[in-house]
């Protein structure tokens, strides 16, 4: 069995796995144009933030973390019955689901 | 009861008519509206009866009743109180506006029956009033100036009342842009006394004399002037005087009431007011009564030429008012009083009879197509008779003394001459000639009538007026019987000329009348009055042609008589083209090619930069969250670095 003792995972890898994860998303939300794959991104930000919320958790040794990414996931997933449901209305109209047609929305 | 309740209530009653009328002034219920206008200044007449007996009542030297309601304006140490002055002279005025005004409401119930809108009418009315009482009872010259554009404005909607005809329309905008013009002046004559004297209180004015004599052209000339040419606007003077004649254009009842009887005498009484400062400025006086006594000429002249019947009663008007001014010019600011008085009677009479006419005639104004009137309008025609025989100065009507103090002055005072008596004497005879003219014409002779017209007498309530003002216009003159003829009778006093007299400053240097003078020049006027009287009454009910064969010998001048001497047209090539010309070349090279090329300019300007700030808000979502990204790295940098 291999020594993995040099490769220990502490707390700043899954930090640092967190942050590119959630600036992956980021920079999706910011230039992809198509709505669902926005979606995508955001969720990848929430769940980037979740693994923050874990690995201090984790790292301190009690469970308020852990319990909070449950509230984030339920928040994350109303969000994403919304967020469907207006792309599904913004594609009905346009037959498209670029961002840009989300502007109609300001009436 | 208390002074203040009573001038209290002189205003409140016609402002609250005003307000009920005017609040329902889509109502075509004549009758209500009407009783509500009448009653309203049936009050304030009541209160001014009052007033008047109260200053009746009060010793002669201390006949003043004042009173203050509030501050009105103050600046630094400059104040004005809404208060208002009770004396000799606006004790007389307010009697006559409420007292004819009265009368003139009576007859407009009959008059305005078939009006569409005969609360806006009645509304507008006692607004008038208002505004003239405003003008006559304030203290204070800024109270005054108050009234005297109140009584402009409601003058102006009066003659627009028919505004969907657009020539009523124009003649009202005629009115008040004339009338804009001697503003300007009463403003500047304001200013001046302002500066003579620090206040624009009367009182404090008056109390500031006696004023020393001017005797070249100084700023109490300048002053007086200036006030003057505000009343050659309010009163038809020579060179403003063409808006009066045009002002025909209103109901007929507004014709008696404002211009005829009160808002064109206001000149005559702010003057008056102000006299002692006046008799300060002979330079100033002379004009005045040089331009009085030419407009009693110039409009008499034009009077005789015209066929409506309202016209020559507007230029009889013009020319009356031309009376009084000469009156003030030569310093018989009682005699001016005096007339304005008479005048009213017997000028508001004959509005109110040529109302009653051409109500009957179903609106016809033009006298060839009347005639005979007298079987058909027996009262009209009386109480019409009463005004004319005080118009044309016959004794022992009302005209004859007012009008014979006012010639007798010209004549015998040292700030008058022979010319003014003179021409006087011949604007009377012109006087006689054209009310004669129009009677004849109208009442006497031949009947002209359309044979589908079928003339009426009018109900009681347009006879009754007349009735009223026909006795006056009888009983009205003995009020100034002159000394020489009140001696033969048993010493019948001068009771106008002893009233006003506290409030005159005697004229300088005037001889004891000479009683054989004033006989000849009484005589002398009343036999030219009566001669060209019976010429025209000859001329016009017997041998019409002989007028027609003089107008055709002399066709250029006739023409131009008939054409008002083309003042109009002279004004309208001379002052107002150009005046509009000038105004379009500022238009094109001021406005439009500096003023508003700066103000496009700052708004491109604006509208530039406001372009370039859209784009950061451009409706793009991804570019929003952008922002937030933006701020979320600004604060985290500022939480490390920081």
């Amino acid at each position: 069995m291999p020594d993995l003792s040099q490769y220990d995972v502490g707390l700043s890898h899954y930090l640092l796995l967190s942050a590119m994860v959630f600036c992956i998303g980021l920079v999706g939300v910011l230039v992809r144009k198509n709505t669902i794959v926005i979606l995508m991104c955001i969720e990848l930000m929430l769940n980037a933030v979740n693994i923050t919320f874990v690995a201090f958790s984790r790292y301190q040794g009690n469970n308020d973390g852990s319990i909070i990414v449950f509230f984030v996931m339920a928040i994350a997933a109303a969000e994403a019955a919304v967020g469907l449901a207006l792309i599904v209305a913004i594609f009905k109209r346009f037959k498209e689901v670029n961002i840009r047609f989300f502007e109609h929305l300001k009436g | 009861m208390a002074e203040s309740f009573w001038i209290g209530l002189i205003f409140a009653a016609p402002i609250l008519g005003f307000l009920i009328n005017g609040f329902n002034f889509r109502s075509k219920n004549y009758k209500l509206a009407g009783t509500v206008g009448t009653l309203a200044v049936a009050t304030s007449f009541v209160s001014a009866l009052a007033l008047f007996s109260k200053l009746v009542s009060l010793p002669e030297a201390e006949r003043v009743i004042t009173h203050s309601f509030f501050q009105w304006i103050s600046v630094g140490n400059f104040h004005v109180d809404a208060s208002f002055l009770v004396d000799q002279l606006s004790g007389v005025m307010i009697l006559i506006i409420t007292g004819v005004g009265s009368l003139i409401h009576l007859f407009s119930i009959g008059y305005m029956s078939h009006d569409e809108r005969p609360a806006k009418y009645f509304a507008y009315l006692n607004l008038f009033i208002v505004n003239m009482l405003l003008l006559v009872l304030g203290e204070n010259l800024l109270i005054l100036f108050v009234g005297w554009e109140g009584v402009g404005l409601c003058s102006y909607l009066l003659i627009g009342f028919w505004f969907s005809d657009k020539e009523k329309a124009a003649a009202g905008m005629k009115a008040f842009i004339t009338n804009r013009i001697g503003d300007a002046g009463l403003l500047i004559g304001m200013f001046l006394l302002f500066m003579l004297t620090g206040t624009l209180s009367v009182t404090e004015i008056l109390a500031q004399g006696p004023f020393a004599t001017e005797v070249t052209f100084g700023i109490v000339s300048f002053a007086c002037l200036a006030l003057f040419i505000g009343a050659t606007g309010k009163s038809a003077q020579i060179p403003l005087y063409v808006w009066l004649p045009d002002a025909m254009a209103g109901p007929t009842p507004v014709s008696a009431l404002i211009h005829a009887a009160t808002m064109v005498t206001a000149g005559v009484y702010m003057i008056t007011r102000l006299n002692p400062v006046f008799m300060a400025a002979p330079i100033s006086m002379e004009i005045i009564a040089w331009v009085g006594a030419l407009t009693a000429l110039f409009a008499a002249s034009i009077g005789i030429t015209q066929w409506d019947i309202k016209k020559i009663l507007a230029y009889s008007t013009v020319s009356q008012l031309g009376y009084m001014f000469l009156a003030l010019g030569v310093g018989s600011f009682n005699g001016a009083m005096f007339h304005l008085m008479t005048h009213a009677f017997f000028k508001a009479l004959m509005f109110l009879g040529s109302g009653s006419v051409i109500h009957a005639m179903h609106e016809e104004q033009d006298i060839r197509k009347m005639g005979a009137l007298k079987k058909y309008m027996p009262i009209t025609h009386v109480t019409f008779v009463l005004g004319w025989l005080a118009i044309i100065g016959m004794p022992p009507f009302a005209g004859f003394f007012s009008k014979d103090e006012i010639l007798w002055m010209s004549w015998h005072s040292p700030m008058g001459s022979k010319a003014l008596w003179f021409i006087g004497l011949i604007a009377a005879g012109m006087t006689a000639f054209y009310m004669t003219r129009l009677m004849a014409l109208t009442f006497w002779g031949k009947s002209r009538v359309p044979e589908n017209v079928h003339p009426h007498e009018s109900p009681i309530s347009m006879t009754l007026p007349l009735i009223v003002l026909g006795v006056l216009s009888v009983v009205g003159g003995w009020l100034g019987i002159p000394h020489v003829i009140g001696d033969v009778f048993g010493h019948i006093p001068n009771i106008l000329e002893h009233w006003y007299g506290p409030k005159i400053v005697p004229i300088p240097g005037l001889e004891q009348a000479v009683a054989s003078h004033e006989y000849a020049l009484m005589t002398i006027s009343v036999l030219v009055a009566g001669a060209s009287a019976f010429t025209a009454y000859f001329w016009y009910t017997k041998r019409e042609d002989i007028p027609k064969a003089i107008s055709e010998k002399a066709k250029p001048l006739h023409s131009l008589v008939f054409e008002k001497y083309r003042v109009d047209e002279f004004y309208e090539a001379k002052i107002i083209k150009p005046a509009i010309e000038t105004g379009k070349g500022l238009w094109a090279f001021v406005d439009v090619a500096f003023i508003d090329k700066i103000s496009y300019w700052i708004t491109s300007y604006i509208k530039d930069s406001g372009g370039g700030l859209r784009l950061l808000q451009n409706g793009n979502l991804q570019q929003y969250a952008f922002y937030i990204v933006l701020g979320l790295l600004g604060s985290i940098s500022y939480l490390i670095l920081g």
